[in-house]
């Protein structure tokens, strides 16, 4: 479990969140670790709207076919849209939540809507 | 991620080397900006030697192409290869830039 308050935190713990990927998932590390920078990337800016007081908490479970990631900020609950969203070709920002739904193979949101789980199968041959 | 600069007359070329995250991201629409309200218009992006940018880096980049067009520049990046090419045509981007190899 990773637990940090700020961007400038989570910046120091992005090698051994990479290097725990890589123990996990070998060739699929860099897409699953796209998926949760995203995700911790929504959970500062959006759901804690980078209030140090407030953590970002960030669990990595490697289970037998598949890693279960779970991002779960502390604000009040708007950390994305729960409705199918395309972003749109010129838009600045939103690309986040496509890029982690196509990385993952499955993702679902708590009803607070401030946590975040997906499911990345893994090879196990 | 380090962020070096070069200009040449309206062109701007920007080397960029490692992974661009959101603080990265920040830093480097500074830096863009900057050179347009000096007059630049046309940027050179070369991202031979960028491992990954996140949604924060395309969105910037976004930015910069939407202003220089304004202008009637434009953003050119070269050498997207592996994941960071993958992000460009996953999100369509490819068709917002002219990409060259």
């Amino acid at each position: 479990m990773y637990s940090f308050s700020s961007l400038a935190e989570f910046a120091t713990l992005r090698d051994s969140i990479r290097k725990e990927l890589d123990r996990y998932c070998g060739e699929d590390a860099l897409r699953l670790f796209i998926a949760i920078n995203e995700g911790v990337n929504n959970a500062i800016f959006h759901g804690n709207k980078q209030d140090i007081t407030k953590k970002v908490h960030l669990s990595m479970m490697k289970l037998p076919n598949e890693v279960k990631i779970t991002i779960r900020d502390e604000g009040d609950g708007f950390l994305v849209s729960k409705e199918p969203q395309t972003t749109e070709l010129w838009q600045e920002d939103g690309r986040g939540i496509d890029l982690i739904k196509h990385y993952v193979d499955s993702y679902w949101l708590n009803d607070l809507g401030n946590e975040v789980t997906f499911v990345k199968k893994i090879n196990t041959v | 991620m380090e962020i070096s600069t070069n200009t040449n007359k309206e062109d701007v070329t920007v080397k960029l080397v490692g992974s661009l995250y959101v603080e990265d991201a920040a830093i480097l629409r500074e830096k863009l900006l900057a050179f347009m309200e000096s007059g630049y218009k046309q940027f050179i992006i070369n991202l031979h030697e960028v491992e990954y940018i996140d949604s924060s880096g395309l969105g910037v980049l976004v930015a910069i192409q939407k202003k220089a067009l304004q202008k009637n520049g434009g953003v050119i990046l070269v050498g997207a290869k592996g994941i960071v090419k993958e992000l460009f045509e996953l999100t369509r981007l490819n068709k917002v830039f002219t990409m060259q190899p």
